[in-house]
């Protein structure tokens, strides 16, 4: 009764039906965020919402209990059309069901079923009639319930892939300054499984120097397009009578802008035996060695900011409570300058290569732009200037310098014994769909009666043309 | 040629484009204004024109598309604007690709062409032109394969959908003779049937390729953003109708009905999303394309 239940396409649909209303709630709701950030930002179901672990569904019992019913259905799917399929018993129309059917084609019996054998279809089984004519099955072609139950396998083993991920897999960052060596571990205690084995009262080793990696930044480099601007109106009106021809379209009179072009970091990696290696990673272009994967992901830049009221050079100039300072900061990190009640921030720094329109190349000196957050209005930025190491800024009463700016590459790594797994699975589910979707199967029912042959012809996949075969056994 | 001379040489190209595209975006109207027009009159010859008209403007919408990867000198598919202008563009292709088999068959045109024009419309409207260089996280041919192939698959589906729309209100049982829809009630149901078995794949490609593709750019397959999630809803949805055709019982209109929900979540995945994410505050790594 139950393995019936499960081995019926029908729980299959409501299976499915159930998970893509899971995977709405999951694009309504934050994934990832916390209850009480849901319930700042005004979120009114709050007590649903964290029964039903809607911030982290996909990790939520439910969805892995559906998902496990899911891998159950399958399993039973497959094995109930394994044991058919192993066993497949063709069974030829009657005759006079053959011979009445709508879509048989009546042709001329002579060299038939040669020409059946020409076009390399392959019989598979007759009946003999004992009143009527006996029917034959011939048939040609992958045979498309095959390739179905390969790509459900497929899916199996991508479910199966994703689960090690979600419960193996480790990912951190690391951020690499230029002279600074940093060790990375893929040992975490803080994979779902590890935690896991915590909870169950375990222990687990603190870090194991097996799986430690030395890493030392030989260069980073960043490089910016010089990026076009032009005054597209915002206003429709405008914009259609551009495209009317009645207004041309102009370049900006603010000129250029930087564009990322390419994050690229030279480093050496120590191996845990000792090994070092040279490597080399960009975006999209990852270094991998044994279980580790380091990607490119952005950069960090500071530098130092000296602070003092314009006009006076040094310290001991300083008068009325106004301090000198030095402070620390960030690229896109707001820091507040004594006196001042609003904040600042410092823009991306542009340093690196700039591959202009022309074709050539030019070294960036370092800059970046100073802006101020008034305090009444958070959102806003009133640009101050730009600010480099070589050029200082005097805006709202005061001189900024700059000094040490240092630009870090910022890497992440990840070991995931999960990626595999999915990749095979992938491949299994597309090849299975895609040959199962356009390759071309026949079947033909063929009965001779006389000099007439009666054809049914059935097919699966978009390349099958049953027209085709019909005319080539008129020749 | 300085830098500033080749400014002013870009905005004069991108002044031909954008002339070049309203006159595709007007087309493709027309074309669903002759589509009206046949809806109403029934006569063939309006459904002829319909489908030389959209002959046409794929001719002209493939030099705007070659045009504009002249201009910017890569894949011509990054932003938003230019996005909506290759779906568009590959819905037409697709559309006059599968429509050559049918002989008397002109009213899914209608739809196409609606489609169409309204993608163009919304992207001269709304979006900026302006061609930006392929930013480091795109430079992946994982990238150019992925949305090729998605974009194929959005096509093969509006052209199902379209067919779908048509079928459900105008069919006609077996025995009686085609009307405007030109054909018979169940041979239209294998044909939208087979355009999804078409898309089917292709979806599947383009979202193991997304998947790829993030792999190799951030480390990780697959984060349940609104945008993975939404392909995944519609990779499902189709899968539901797939199987609903293997169902005896909802092989009829519950499987044209699903076939409907999967465009719905089609369109909710290329454009939905951005929307969604917004009006709900919900930060996605995919609205760069924006
Ligand atoms: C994520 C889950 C699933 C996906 C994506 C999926 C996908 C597909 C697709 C695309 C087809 C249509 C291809 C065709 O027309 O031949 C299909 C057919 C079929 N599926 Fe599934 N399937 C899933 C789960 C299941 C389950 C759980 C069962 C078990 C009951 C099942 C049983 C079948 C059967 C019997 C067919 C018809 C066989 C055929 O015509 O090839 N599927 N499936």
């Amino acid at each position: 009764m139950l393995y019936k239940l499960f081995s019926s396409l029908k729980t299959s649909v409501y299976i499915l039906i159930f998970m893509s209303f899971m995977f709405l709630i999951g694009t309504i709701f934050p994934q990832g965020g916390d209850i009480e950030a849901y319930i700042e930002a005004g979120g009114k179901y709050a007590a649903v919402v964290s029964a039903l672990d809607f911030l982290d569904i996909f990790m939520s019992p439910l969805f892995i209990f559906v998902t496990g019913i899911l891998v159950l259905n399958l399993l039973a799917c497959l094995y109930d059309r394994l044991k058919l399929f192993l066993k497949l018993k063709r069974k030829p129309i009657d005759f006079e069901k053959l011979k009445a059917h709508p879509g048989t084609a009546v042709l001329e019996s002579i060299d038939i079923e040669e020409r059946l054998r020409g076009m390399r279809f392959k019989l598979k089984t007759e009946t003999k009639g004992r009143w009527y004519p006996g029917v034959k099955i011939y048939e040609k072609g992958l045979q498309y319930w095959w390739l179905s139950w390969f790509y459900h396998v497929g899916i199996i083993l991508a479910i199966a892939g994703f689960f090690m991920t979600a419960l193996f897999a480790v990912e951190k960052a690391v951020v690499l300054y230029p002279d600074k060596p940093e060790t990375i571990s893929l040992y975490s205690r803080d994979t779902r499984w590890n935690r896991f084995l915590t909870d169950m009262g375990m222990e687990l080793p603190e870090q194991s120097s097996k799986e430690e990696y030395v890493l030392t930044l030989k260069e980073f480099r960043t490089e910016y397009y010089q990026g076009l601007k032009i005054d597209y109106p915002k206003d429709r009106t405008e914009r259609f009578l551009l495209g009317a021809g009645l207004k041309k379209i102009e370049p900006s009179k603010k000129g250029f802008s930087y564009m990322p072009r390419m994050w690229l970091t030279r480093l050496f990696v120590k191996e845990p035996d000792g090994k070092v290696l040279d490597a080399e990673l960009r975006v999209n272009r990852p270094f991998r060695t044994g279980g580790l994967t380091l990607y490119q992901m952005g950069y960090e830049q500071n530098a130092k900011l000296l602070v003092h009221p314009v006009g006076k050079k040094d310290l001991s100039e300083l008068s009325n409570g106004v301090k000198d300072e030095t402070i620390d900061v960030e690229a896109r990190v707001p820091f507040q300058v004594k006196e001042e009640k609003g904040k600042f921030v410092l823009g991306s720094f542009r340093v690196g290569t700039l591959f202009k329109k022309d074709g050539s190349t030019e070294d960036i000196a370092p800059f970046t732009t100073l802006y101020y957050i008034p305090e009444d209005k958070p959102s806003e930025r009133e640009v101050l200037g730009q600010i480099g190491p070589d050029r200082s800024l005097e805006a709202k009463g005061i001189t900024f310098a700059l000094k040490d700016f240092k630009e870090a590459s910022y890497l992440s790594y990840r070991k995931d014994p999960g990626v595999w797994l999915v990749g095979l699975a992938c491949l299994f589910v597309f090849l299975g769909l895609f040959i199962r979707s356009l390759g071309a199967w026949y079947r033909v029912q063929l009965a001779v009666e006389g000099r007439t042959a009666y054809v049914l012809i059935s097919t699966r996949g978009i390349l099958a043309d049953k027209d085709r075969v019909i005319k080539k056994l008129k020749q | 040629m300085n830098s500033e001379e080749i400014l002013i040489k870009d905005a004069f190209l991108l002044g031909i484009e954008l002339r070049l595209f309203w006159v595709v975006a007007f087309l493709y109207i027309i074309c669903f204004f002759i589509g009206v027009a046949y809806l109403i009159t029934s006569k063939q010859t309006y459904g002829r024109t319909l489908t030389s008209g959209l002959w046409i403007t794929a001719v002209i919408h493939t030099i705007l598309i070659l045009f504009r990867t002249f201009e910017g000198m890569r894949p011509p598919f990054q932003t938003l604007y230019e996005t909506l202008s290759w779906f568009a563009w590959s819905v037409n292709i697709t559309y006059i690709y599968v429509q050559r088999r049918w002989k008397e068959v002109f009213l899914p045109g209608l739809i196409v062409a609606g489609i169409a024009g309204a993608a163009c419309i919304y992207s001269l409207l709304t979006r900026s032109p302006v061609i930006a260089p392929v930013p480091p996280a795109l430079q992946s041919p994982w990238y150019e394969a992925h949305v090729i192939v998605a974009f194929l698959a959005y096509a093969v589906f509006v052209v199902s959908f379209s067919v779908e729309v048509c079928y459900l209100k105008f069919r006609i049982p077996a025995d009686e003779t085609p009307g405007i829809f030109g054909c018979v009630d169940e041979e239209f149901h294998r044909w939208t049937h087979r355009l999804v078995l078409l898309g089917f794949p292709l979806l599947t490609f383009a979202v193991f390729s997304g998947a790829a593709w993030a792999n190799d750019a951030w480390g990780r397959y697959w984060s349940w953003d609104p945008k993975e999630t939404w392909s995944l809803i519609t990779w499902t949805v189709y899968a539901l109708y797939l199987h609903t055709r293997a169902v005896g019982k909802w092989r009829g209109t519950p499987a044209s009905l699903l076939n409907l929900l999967g465009f719905i979540c089609m369109i909710m995945t290329f454009l939905g999303v951005n929307w969604l994410t917004k009006l709900l505050n919900i930060p996605s790594i995919h609205t760069y394309a924006v």
